[in-house]
């Protein structure tokens, strides 16, 4: 599926967007580190709660569940707090 | 009119002018509907749409050897009129040629009628410099009105805060705040277009305030040079009505957000790295904050300044006109606004994306976690 990274994260996948897949959040995350390895650890925490200041989206909708189920036709977006201005 | 014993009377829009300069006795009579009238009206004039004249003008003007201006908005209407009250024996009457058309073209003043009867007058130089506003039916005389009143406060005057308080200055906001504590400097000048290269070492707020009252000297700004703290942000945030937050560190945006929620005031927010912006609104009451997006700011070594990571020069040109958008919205009433919804765009794919924001229940700062802290 499609995922979309913030500007903070670039510096892993050095694109905007990337194609990852599994069929659940936690899968979907793992796959990221696979192909960007550290990239899990700057969205999750030790407790595997998202960081507060990152959000993930699906479809535009805000998720925080980790079992969350995927399909591949979703399009998943990660958001970084930015403080530029 | 052959076989038709009432001859209308017209007189033209310099006659009126005079006759009411000279103080006259004339009673103005706005024909037109309320919606017409309330967009802009002759100063004094009695609204009594057409279809009412026959009942409810002996009521308002019971002597009729009184002298009576109708008027609509060209012309037409007011000739109708005019017949209507010389077969009811009205001996002085005229409709004024060519309407409030011609009247707004030929450059007399002009006023807007506010709910509570009282008109807010609006000069011919106004009149012109805002005629592109008030063509358009959402927003007019009455909402160039509130926009003329209204008081908003921009959080720097930096990247965001250049195009957004150049393009509120430029749509007659009455009164702008701008808090900043730097000067201009030279690296500034690639996205602050606020400032030039003459006012590099100036102080933002000073260099600000020139450029905007050159622009439109309608606007009162107000410098407040001074970096936002817990101490101060209150009483800075208490004096106006929008805020918009154009600063450039989390310690101010958290600021902004926990002074704001207090005093009950909508936030349109926006931040920027590289080629990616963020642009939502935080409007109390309900909504989700910047708390309930972002309870905690990123540790300092994932969260690089616009210094360190960069950022392309048009990139909060795009942000700071959609913020100054709006807050023109906002204080108009108008149109849907970006409350719960946060909008992201990337400058590179030229795309932007809605995502729906939630309020966390438990927020620090406006669900049940606010005290706690
Ligand atoms: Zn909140």
């Amino acid at each position: 599926m499609r995922v979309l990274i913030p500007s903070p994260l670039l510096s892993y996948t050095r694109v905007r967007e990337v194609a990852a897949s599994g069929t659940t959040m936690a899968e979907l995350l793992a796959d990221l580190d696979r192909q960007f390895p550290g990239i899990r650890h700057r969205m999750i925490d030790e407790q595997d709660q998202v960081r507060p200041h990152m959000r993930i989206f699906v479809n535009g909708e805000q998720s925080f569940d980790l079992d969350q189920a995927l399909a591949s036709s979703d399009v998943v977006q990660i958001i970084q707090a930015l403080s530029g201005g | 009119m052959p076989g038709n014993s009432v001859v209308i009377q017209e007189i033209e829009v310099a006659e009126v002018a005079a006759r009411l300069q000279s103080g006259q006795r004339t009673v103005l009579v706005d024909v037109r509907d309320p919606d017409e009238h309330e967009s802009g009206c002759l100063a004094g004039a009695l609204l009594l749409p057409r279809a009412l004249v026959a009942r409810s003008i002996e009521t308002l003007v019971p002597d009729k050897d009184t002298p009576v201006v109708a008027y609509c908005a060209v012309g037409i209407r007011s000739a109708m009129t005019a017949m209507t009250l010389m077969a009811m024996g009205y001996t002085q009457v005229w409709s004024m040629r060519g309407g409030f058309d011609e009247w707004q073209r030929s450059g007399h003043a002009w006023v807007v009628p506010s709910p509570d009867g009282e008109a807010a007058p609006l000069g011919t130089e106004q009149a012109t410099r805002y005629a592109r506003h008030l063509r358009l039916p959402e927003i007019g005389m009455a909402g160039q009105a509130k926009l003329l009143a209204a008081r908003v406060l921009c959080i720097g005057a930096g990247g965001l805060g250049s195009p957004t308080s150049l393009y509120l200055a430029a749509a007659g906001i009455g009164t702008l705040g701008i808090v900043d504590d730097d000067r201009v400097e030279l690296g500034n000048l690639q996205r602050q277009i606020v400032h030039t290269t003459a006012s590099i070492g100036m102080p933002k707020v000073d260099s600000a305030a020139g450029m905007l009252s050159a622009l439109n000297p309608d606007v009162r700004v107000t410098r407040i040079r001074t970096r936002l703290t817990a101490e101060n942000a209150l009483a800075i945030l208490a004096d106006y009505d929008v805020i918009i937050d154009g600063s450039d560190n989390f310690a101010t945006r958290y600021l902004v957000n926990d002074a704001a929620l207090r005093l009950g005031k909508p936030v349109i927010h926006a931040a920027i790295q590289g080629f990616e912006g963020q642009l939502t609104v935080f409007a109390a009451a309900g909504a989700p904050c910047y708390r309930c997006v972002f309870p905690d700011p990123p540790p300092a070594e994932f969260a690089p300044s616009c210094r360190e990571a960069g950022v392309l020069g048009v990139l909060p040109g795009v942000l700071g006109v959609l913020q100054a958008t709006e807050a023109i919205k906002l204080i108009l009433g108008i149109g849907d606004n970006l409350v719960g919804r946060l909008l992201s765009y990337d400058a590179l794919s030229m795309r932007f994306t809605e995502l729906g924001l939630r309020r966390d229940p438990e927020c620090p700062a406006c669900g049940s976690g606010s005290g706690k802290k």
